[in-house]
This record gives C-alpha cells, sequence and structure tokens, in this order.
C-alpha cells in the first residue's frame, strides 16, 4: 500500500508540491519563531545568569504600574540595607527614562519604539551586573559619561569626545565619553540606548536630586540569603521589595524577553493564518487528486479493495506529504529565524550571536501540525474516494455524488455562521478580563464565521458567477461567457476554491478598513477637536511620558509671535473604577493635566459642573461617568506612583472630541505626579504670524531639545498616518503572500477543469475556437473564482472590522472608514494574478490537440 | 462541376519506424459542391482519418488537401480556426454540444465565436425544419440523443458554411431519429444547396447520399452514384468479401 501511495504521488507530484508549499509555509513560520524565541530566550538567560554574580539580595520598587514611571527612595537606604546584618555592602541602583543621546550629526540615536535610559554605573566592576565595558573606565563626576556600544557607534562617538544627551527637565548637556559598554556579549538590550553617569550626575541628570531606585547588596559569606531578603525587607521603606538576585534576574530576562514577544505573537498569528488557508488548499487538492483517479479508485475496488482500504490509501499519501512538507518546513523555519535575526539587527536591536536554538519541542510541534493539518484536510476528500463505487469504473460520466443538498447547506452554513458569529460578539462584548483569552475568542469566532460562509458561499455561487462574468462576457464575447457560464459550473468547487483566497482577502480588508478608521478618526478629532496652529511635543511614546521641562512652553509663551500656549501633561494612574453589578476594580490608566486655557484649545465642554477641575478636583468624559455611575461630587480613588493614594472629588462630566478619560488642572497634576513636565505644548499664532514663521519662531526655543518636533495638526497627523501605514504595509505584506498561496487552489481547480473538459475544449476548437480565444476562456474563469473569493473577503472583511470597531466605540473609534481605493485594488489584483496562476491550465488548453480531444472510444 | 473539397495523394502515417500506421495511401478524391457525399469502409480503413484531414483537423504527412481554393497545409493554426469557423460545419458522433449552453446558444456557437450576429431569418427556418423550436432553451442535458444530434445539425448549418463534415451523425441513434436526421441532411442538400460529406458504415444510412466512396485499408476502392440501401449492401459485399 505503501508502495502505491508513494507512486500515486510522485504522479501528481507538481500539484502536490504546489500544494505543500501552504504547508511548508505554515510550518517554516512556526519552528522559525519557536527557533528565534528559544535562541534569544537562551541567550538572555545566559546575560542574566551572570549579570547578578556576586550580587545576592536586589532592593527595587514595587511598583503596582505597568507603565511605570520609576519610584525613587530617598539615598539613606542604602546605607540602611548596609546596616542589616549579614550585609557585606550595598551600592546604590538608578535608572530612568526620557534621556536622549544626540549623535555628532545631530541626529537622535536609537529608533523611535525603545526606550531611551540614563543610568548610574558604580565605580567598582564587582557593582557592574550584566554591564561589561568594552573601552575606557566608568565615569566621574559632573562631566563624564559613558554609552551603551551601539549608542556610541550610532552617534559616531569615540572616547574623549563630547557627548549631547537631552534631559527632559534639564535640557541639552555636554559630557566626555570616557567608556562604552555592553551587555555580555550583547551590543544593547532590544535596542534602548543608555547613558551612564555616576550617582550624582544621575541624579542631576533624571531630576532626582538625592534619590535612588534600588540596591543592590552583596551577603557576608555563609548568609542564608533567603533570611537575609527577610531582614532587609523588614527596614524597607513602602513601595520597596527587596528579592534574591536569582529571581531579580529571571524577572528582569523574562520583561526583555515580553518586549520582544511581540514579534514572536505576531508571527504565530501569520502561520496560523497561512495553515489555515492550507487546510483549504489541501483539501480541495485532494478532492481534485480523488476525481482525477476516480477511475482507477473505482478499479480498485471492483477488483477487490475494500473501502476502508481506498480511505487509507488517500489518508497515507495526505500523511506522506504532510511529513515531506513538514520537515522541509522545518529547515526553511531555520533560514527564517536567521532572517530574523538579521531583520531585528537591522532595527538596531542586538541579539544574541549564539548558534540558533533547534529545540525538540520546535521539530515535534511543526511535524505535528503540519502533518495533522494535511490528514485532517484530507480527511472528506478521502471519505469521497472511500464511496466511490466500483461501477465508476465502468461507466462513462460518472461523478463523485453531491451528497448535501442545497438546503441542508443553507441551513447548516446559517447555523455555522450565527455560531460564528455569537463566538465573536462574546470576544468583543462579553466580560473576557484576560486580553489573550478574549483575542482567542475573537479569532475562534472569525473562524468559525468564515467556515460558514464558506458552506454557504456554493449557494450563490451560481449567480455571483453569472454576476462577476457579466462584463467579460460583455468584453470577450463568446469566450468570455462560455467562462462566465463555466465558473457556475461546479458550485461546491468554485466554493472550495475561493474559500482560501476569501480568508487573505478578508484579513487585508481587515487590517486596510482598521486603519483607515483609526486614521480617519485621528483626522476627525484633529480636524473639529483642536484649535492650534502647531503642536510641540516629543516623537516617542517614551519621550512623551517623560516629558519635557515646563521652560519650553515658557520660552514659547513669551515670543512675540505666538498668542497663547496650552500645556498638556500626562502620566499614568490607577483608579478604583465601579463595574454595573457594583463591584470595583483596578484600572491602570492615562491621566491628562491640562492648563486653565485648555478650554480655548480644545474642543470640551461641560455637560455638569466645571470642565477643568480645581487643585483637589478631578473630570472625567460622559461615558466613563455612565460606566461607573458617577455624578458630580462623588469621591474617586486614585492611585499615583509618585505620591500614592488619593481620594479626588468628581467636579465635572465633560463631552467633546477631546474628552476621552480623565483629566486634572494643572496644579492637581503638578502635585500628585511630582513632576512639572509637559508632554505636549499645543501653540495658537499671533494675528498676521505665517504658519512658518511661527514654525522658525519656536524652533528657537526648542532647539537644543532634538527630541521635540513643532508640527502643524496636519504634519501631526500625517505622521501618526504614516506609521499606521508601515504597520499596515507589513501586514498585508505577509497576508498577500497568503494570497498567493491561496491562488495555488485556483492553478489545481483550472487544471482540474481542462483534464475534465478535454472534449468539450476540442469541441470548440473544432467548431472554431482559436487558441487565443480558448486560453481566454481558461483565464477568465480562473479570474471569475478569485474574484468571487475576493469578493467574498470583502464583505467578510469589512464585516470584521465593524464588528471590532462597534466594540470599540467606547474607546473613542468613532469613524468607520472603507478604503475603497484599496479594496478595490485587492479584488483587481487578486483577479489579475488568477490569470497568472491560471496560465498553465489555459495553456494546455490552448495546446490540446483537438482530435484526441475529440475522439470517440 | 465545382470541388468544395478535395484531396490530392493524400497519405497519412501515424507512429514511426516498426509502429508505423499507414492510415491513408496516396488517396486522391473530390467532393462536389451541392453534393450529399458518404465515405464508406470497413473499421480501421481510414474513413474518420480522411475526414480528419480534409477537414482541417489534423494534417496530411504527404500530399494535400483543400476546401474550396484553400490549401490546408499552407495555414497555420489560427487560419485553420478561422476556416473551420467559417466555412466548415462539423457534426461528430456524439458528444457534439457544449453543456453549459443552451440549444439555441449551441446553435450559434460558431456565429458567436467568431462575434457575428446570427441571421434570424435563417436561423428560424432551420431550427424549423428541424423541428426544434421548442427545446431551444433546453441544456443538451434535458435533450434525447435525436434532438442533440439535430441542434448539432443546425449549428453545422446556421453559419452557411461551405461544406458540412459529419461522422457517423446516426451511429448512436435509433433507427427512426437516424432516419428523420439523415433526412433532413438530404434536404439540406437538395433544398438549400448545402455541401455534406459523412462518414458512415451503416448502408442505410449511406443510401441517402447522391454518391459513395468506398475505402479500404487507406486506399479509395470503388465510387458509387445515386445509392439504394441494396445496391450499397451488395456492393459491400462484392468489397468484404
Ligand atoms: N491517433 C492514432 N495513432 C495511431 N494510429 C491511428 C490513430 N488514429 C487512427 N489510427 C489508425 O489508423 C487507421 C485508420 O483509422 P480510422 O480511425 O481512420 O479508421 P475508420 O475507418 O474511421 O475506422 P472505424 O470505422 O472503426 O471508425 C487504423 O488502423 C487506426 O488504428
Ligand atoms: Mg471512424
Amino acid at each position: 500500500m505503501f508502495k502505491a501511495a508513494i507512486k500515486s504521488l510522485l504522479h501528481h507530484k507538481t500539484r502536490l508540491a504546489l500544494t505543500a508549499l501552504s504547508i511548508v509555509l505554515g510550518v517554516a513560520f512556526i519552528s522559525g519563531t519557536f527557533i528565534y524565541t528559544d535562541t534569544t530566550s537562551e541567550a538572555f538567560d545566559g546575560i542574566f545568569d551572570t549579570a547578578f554574580e556576586g550580587i545576592d539580595v536586589i532592593v527595587t520598587s514595587d511598583s503596582p504600574f505597568s507603565f511605570s514611571q520609576g519610584v525613587y527612595f530617598d539615598e539613606e537606604i542604602v546605607d540602611d540595607v548596609a546596616g542589616v546584618p549579614g550585609v557585606a555592602r550595598s551600592t546604590a541602583t538608578l535608572q530612568g527614562f526620557g534621556v536622549t543621546i544626540v549623535g555628532k550629526d545631530g541626529e537622535i540615536v536609537g529608533a523611535s519604539g525603545p526606550p531611551k535610559f540614563a543610568a548610574f554605573i558604580p565605580p567598582d566592576p564587582q557593582d557592574w551586573g550584566p554591564v561589561t565595558f568594552r573601552e575606557g573606565v566608568p565615569p566621574e563626576g559632573p562631566d563624564q559619561a559613558a554609552l551603551d556600544i551601539s549608542s556610541a557607534e550610532l552617534g559616531d562617538y569615540a572616547i574623549g569626545d563630547t557627548i549631547v544627551v537631552v534631559s527632559p527637565t534639564e535640557g541639552s548637556m555636554e559630557f566626555t565619553l570616557v567608556g562604552t559598554t555592553g551587555f555580555g556579549e550583547l551590543d544593547n538590550l532590544g535596542g534602548a540606548t543608555f547613558a551612564l553617569f555616576d550617582l550624582p550626575t544621575t541624579q542631576m541628570v533624571l531630576d532626582q536630586p538625592g534619590k535612588v531606585d534600588g540596591v543592590q547588596v552583596q551577603a557576608e559569606p555563609g548568609t542564608d540569603i533567603d533570611q537575609l531578603v527577610l531582614e532587609i525587607q523588614a527596614i524597607l521603606p513602602s513601595g520597596a521589595i527587596a528579592q534574591s538576585a536569582q529571581t531579580a534576574a529571571e524577572e528582569q530576562a523574562a520583561e526583555i524577553q515580553q518586549g520582544l514577544g511581540f514579534f514572536s505573537t505576531f508571527l504565530l498569528v501569520f502561520a496560523f493564518v497561512a495553515l489555515f488557508v492550507g487546510t483549504f488548499i489541501i483539501y480541495n487538492t485532494f478532492r481534485i487528486v480523488v476525481v482525477q483517479r476516480l477511475r482507477e479508485l473505482a478499479l480498485m475496488r471492483a477488483i477487490g479493495s475494500t473501502r476502508s482500504q481506498t480511505l487509507r490509501i488517500v489518508l497515507l499519501e495526505a500523511f506522506i506529504v504532510g511529513l515531506v512538507s513538514s520537515a522541509i518546513g522545518i529547515v526553511v523555519g531555520i533560514g527564517l529565524a536567521f532572517l530574523l535575526r538579521a531583520a531585528l539587527e537591522g532595527f538596531g536591536i542586538a541579539l544574541p550571536s549564539g548558534s540558533l536554538v533547534l529545540a525538540p519541542r520546535t521539530i515535534i510541534v511543526g511535524m505535528l501540525v503540519g502533518v495533522g493539518i494535511t490528514v485532517l484536510s484530507s480527511l472528506l476528500p478521502a471519505v469521497q474516494a472511500s464511496r466511490i463505487p466500483p461501477i465508476a469504473a465502468m461507466s462513462e460520466g460518472y461523478t463523485t455524488p453531491t451528497r448535501r443538498s442545497f438546503t441542508v447547506r443553507a441551513v447548516s452554513g446559517t447555523v455555522i455562521t450565527l455560531l460564528g458569529i455569537a463566538i465573536l460578539l462574546t470576544g468583543l462584548l462579553g466580560d473576557i478580563p484576560d486580553t489573550a483569552a478574549r483575542l482567542t475568542t475573537i479569532g475562534l469566532g472569525a473562524v468559525v464565521i468564515i467556515l460558514g460562509a464558506y458552506v454557504l458561499s456554493a449557494i450563490f455561487a451560481i449567480p455571483a458567477s453569472q454576476i462577476i462574468g457579466a462584463p467579460f462576457a460583455w468584453l470577450f464575447g463568446a469566450s468570455g461567457k462560455l467562462a462566465q457560464r463555466n465558473a457556475g459550473r461546479d458550485p461546491r468547487r468554485i466554493s472550495a476554491t475561493s474559500a482560501a483566497i476569501m480568508v487573505g482577502i478578508a484579513l487585508i480588508t481587515l487590517v486596510s478598513v482598521l486603519a483607515a478608521s483609526i486614521s480617519g478618526t485621528i483626522d476627525d478629532v484633529l480636524d473639529t477637536g483642536i484649535e492650534a496652529d502647531l503642536t510641540v511635543l516629543p516623537q516617542n511614546t517614551f519621550d512623551i511620558s517623560a516629558g519635557f521641562s515646563p521652560d519650553v512652553a515658557a520660552g514659547i509663551d513669551a515670543l512675540p509671535e505666538v498668542a497663547a500656549t496650552a500645556q498638556v501633561q500626562q502620566g499614568p494612574a490607577i483608579v478604583s473604577t465601579v463595574a454595573a453589578d457594583g463591584t470595583s476594580s483596578e484600572e491602570e490608566t492615562f491621566i491628562t493635566g491640562v492648563s486653565d486655557n485648555a478650554l480655548s484649545f480644545f474642543d470640551v465642554f461641560a455637560v455638569e459642573g466645571d470642565a477643568i477641575p480645581s487643585q483637589s478636583g478631578i473630570v472625567v468624559d460622559v461615558g466613563t461617568a455612565e460606566d461607573n455611575g458617577w455624578t458630580v461630587g462623588t469621591d474617586i480613588e486614585v492611585l499615583f506612583e509618585a505620591t500614592g493614594p488619593a481620594v479626588l472629588t468628581l467636579e465635572g462630566i465633560v463631552d467633546g472630541s477631546f474628552a476621552d478619560g480623565y483629566t486634572l488642572s494643572r496644579e492637581g497634576f503638578v502635585r500628585a505626579f511630582e513632576s512639572e513636565a509637559d508632554a505636549q505644548v499645543l501653540v495658537q499664532l499671533a494675528e498676521g504670524v505665517t504658519i512658518e514663521e511661527g514654525r522658525s519662531a519656536v524652533e528657537t526655543v526648542t532647539a537644543d531639545v532634538p527630541t521635540i518636533q513643532v508640527q502643524t495638526l496636519d504634519e501631526f497627523q500625517s505622521d501618526i498616518s504614516d506609521q499606521i501605514n508601515q504597520l499596515l504595509g507589513l501586514f498585508t505584506g505577509l497576508l498577500a503572500l497568503t494570497v498567493l498561496i491561496a491562488l495555488i487552489g485556483v492553478t489545481n481547480t483550472m487544471t482540474l477543469a481542462v483534464y475534465e473538459r478535454t472534449r468539450e475544449i476540442g469541441l470548440l476548437r473544432a467548431v472554431g475556437l482559436d487558441r487565443g480565444q480558448t486560453r481566454r476562456m481558461i483565464l477568465t474563469e480562473a479570474s471569475i473564482i478569485a474574484s468571487f473569493g475576493a469578493t467574498l473577503g470583502v464583505i467578510l472583511g469589512v464585516g470584521f472590522a465593524w464588528a471590532i470597531l462597534n466594540a470599540l466605540r467606547d474607546e473613542g473609534f468613532t469613524t468607520f472608514v472603507i478604503p475603497i481605493i484599496s479594496v478595490i485594488f485587492w479584488v483587481a489584483a487578486t483577479a489579475l494574478a488568477a490569470v497568472v496562476f491560471a496560465l498553465w491550465p489555459a495553456r494546455r488548453a490552448a495546446r490540446l490537440n483537438v482530435l484526441e480531444a475529440i475522439a470517440y472510444e | 462541376m465545382n470541388a468544395a473539397a478535395r484531396i490530392e495523394s493524400g497519405t497519412k502515417v501515424y507512429g514511426q519506424g516498426e509502429a508505423a500506421v499507414t492510415a491513408l495511401d496516396e488517396v486522391t478524391v473530390q467532393f462536389e459542391e451541392g453534393h450529399f457525399s458518404a465515405i464508406m469502409g470497413p473499421s480501421g480503413s481510414g474513413k474518420s482519418t480522411l475526414l480528419h484531414c480534409i477537414a482541417g483537423l489534423d494534417t496530411l504527412t504527404s500530399g494535400k488537401a483543400f476546401i474550396g481554393d484553400s490549401d490546408l497545409g499552407s495555414l497555420k493554426d489560427k487560419d485553420l480556426t478561422v476556416l473551420r469557423r467559417e466555412k466548415v460545419g462539423f457534426i461528430f458522433q456524439a458528444f457534439n454540444l457544449v453543456p453549459t449552453l443552451d440549444a439555441e446558444e449551441n446553435i450559434n456557437l460558431p456565429l458567436s465565436i467568431a462575434g457575428k450576429k446570427p441571421d434570424q431569418d435563417w436561423f428560424d427556418s432551420v431550427v424549423s425544419a428541424l423541428a426544434l423550436g421548442d427545446r431551444l432553451d433546453h441544456r443538451p442535458a434535458e435533450l434525447s440523443g435525436g434532438q442533440q444530434q439535430r441542434v448539432a445539425a443546425a449549428r453545422a448549418l446556421v453559419s452557411k458554411p461551405q461544406i458540412i463534415f459529419a461522422d457517423e451523425p446516426s451511429g448512436n441513434l435509433d433507427s427512426h431519429s437516424g432516419a428523420e436526421l439523415l433526412g433532413f441532411m438530404q434536404n439540406a442538400v437538395k433544398e438549400l444547396g448545402q455541401t455534406i460529406v459523412m462518414v458512415t458504415h451503416d448502408a442505410n444510412a449511406a443510401s441517402y447520399s447522391d454518391r459513395i466512396v468506398f475505402l479500404d485499408d487507406g486506399k479509395t476502392v470503388d465510387e458509387m452514384r445515386d445509392p439504394t440501401p441494396d445496391t450499397v449492401l451488395d456492393r459491400l459485399k462484392v468489397l468484404g468479401g
């Protein structure tokens, strides 16, 4: 039986090879992702294992904030810890973000995504932790600094050079570069930049005089570390926590990996999509193979092979295909992991250069998934094959019977679709607290809806192909009309072929609509919600969070070209919210602080109470107030990282396009966050001052803070759109790949169609259809099938996007934009690409020997 | 009398070397305009081969084939196709029709491939002569074998071709339907001046023709004018004997 399977596989090798491509790709992405995560995790584990060599206990802040701005303690904590019996030495640690290194060329060093740190590097090597000096010595005194080697290279700085570092509060500062550092063998940590100083200088740069953010402890030999941790903990101020260095190392390694985990998730999602598309292709291919071998399989039945033997033969073939393609997939995955590493390094994120880790888990999962999906997808065709009666070997026109009637199909399709919608809605609207679980539910709902749509699609395949084919029939005459008819000939086949395309296009449409709608929402808000000529803010989210000195706003305000400025501050806080059933929960959110004149800049108005609160009050938007059942006068509990818990009175409920979330007055914010740093300054120019005059005036103020950009609202808006479009490009690029795989299904189907219609094509050729027309007939049919799939995909994708955006209404996504042009582009591109994928069967049809085709047996 | 189609020392060899089969051996024959000609002969004698070569479906190994004045050997595939579409009609033994098209569309197929409008009067008279009027919107699967062959005949006629080739058109039909079809073909020749060349090995079918060419072993061996079923059978006995 094995021999028979191999033989038949070799006979269909081109088709199966094409089919297997989807499995290869899916498995490659899975194994590539595993290899990549295993490799990085081993490397980071290694780094942090040795990182705290010689250090036994770490004291850090125990911040409940996931977006922590840093918690600082008085310096005395270091001496206090030193006083605990069993402590041999203790050293301060201090680190904060938002400190930018400016390169020799005046450009900001590092990518805009990762954070930019300033940190204290102790003079004694035994306190360096994971840091190693590549060159030079630790900085000493207010004029010296060290840089991580990546930043030094990017900034084109060498030891002895004068470097420029910009702090949010202190502005631009100059230091002499005395050393360059790495992290073990790594040049940088996930693309973050580090400027390193001695303790007083770090305190100055971070505007935290006399403060530290933790302590590193070396125990006396023979001390019980667990006991020591407890004893140190006992003397710590609130908000500080002692941990063994071991635990701290593990946590830090995990944190960095989580930061890089975005890529893994993204790649796994894509692997999943490729495999999902693959199931349709494999299903369809095996169906085709079964149809082509109808006679052969029937003959085998006639000469005594049993149903289950036929079933097993087909499944065995699927198994072999799955095995081979999964193996290839794993090999391709190794290549992919290499590429990934190169790509990340291209983004300035250093990764361990060690050899790739191919864990047994990678191979096992890759194989299981690849083989499993192939075998499962071939199950239905295999059952179909086993049902071929021996009589089919003798009769001329036997085709596999259409078992399910359209009524059954309509009912089951509708039920599945509705079930999918229900699951999707549960995921979108139900209260699933865990994000991963929520996303899984949404994904599952989407998959079930797609399956339902697939089942239903066969029902309207005929009318739809007539409609889609009509312009072709008009354009190409007889060959177009024949194609139109042919496309609707076997509704189950067209739906199976187009399903894979449908999935790919649905996802592309989904991301396009989401991107367009998000851009649209931002457009709307900026168009109608802000009254400002210029906006002044940093590019990087970490920099926005760190803010910049209020001197900038003051400087701008003093310019004769400027009529008014508004200052906006932003920071994280944890709010006790109240659910509908009265239970309260803690929610981390960003709180905004605005200067008193903000109302003349933002389209915000009070529905109740005041639009801007007093020092001890807070204002929320209508939606938040409703969700929590708050009215003016309610006391709201808020936890601030810098100043701890506070109770703020709700003084106003506001509405308008810039009214989302919680707002404090500037005084209230400064008090709660102990920070005067601005996240953004809005500028209204004096009458008669042009935007360009205003901009150059403002830029003289911001000149020495290179992280700050001065933009018009339009520029700001197109900046955001650009970022969204970049991400969109990445997603659609990968998804387009799945559409390409899906189009292989078109090749398969058209090849089968040409094979089945040999006689008919011969007849057409005999009565006068020329080769060009024959080719056009096949290509047009392929195009119609692909357009059908793409159209369904667009409908599904728009539907998904609508559901998601509706669920996010509360988050402020009020605009729903369908990017018509790009949607049309994708449908047209798919229809055109289908032509390319049908070239081979079309050529076969055109080259058909007329005589052989019409020969009567 | 003008030849609507002719073949001059036509030889057709299938295969090569040891396995070579000479299906046509230096055949010279012509089919006159306005005549209903039949080709007869035992199985394997080269009847279908002759028809295919003269109809531009296949090429001769040597010799020349003409339809009207066109030398088929000098034509490229594209021109051959156009020639078939415009000057030739076909009726095959079976599978004559495109299953996705209804009877009317099948009848008009060569015209619609050529992008031409059918001549409605002519279409109506062909359809009524073949008694297909109430079957025009039926798909082939919904037609009987005899009806399908009549649709094929209508298709062959409707483009007013210079010549119609038929390979055992009644071969799959019962005697009644067969007679109907053949009678119609005979009428088309007599009343409309159509030229038809038909391959058959049925003496009865052949008797509808004006002239029979007998083939054996790839050679023309005899000819007969104004046959009747009896004279044909007698001749076949002589030839076969
Ligand atoms: N494609 C081919 N390849 C090889 N030999 C062929 C081919 N087609 C026909 N022949 C051979 O050529 C000879 C003539 O065949 P042809 O089909 O013309 O006979 P026929 O007179 O039509 O027979 P029948 O009455 O059985 O249809 C036969 O010996 C046949 O085996
Ligand atoms: Mg024959």
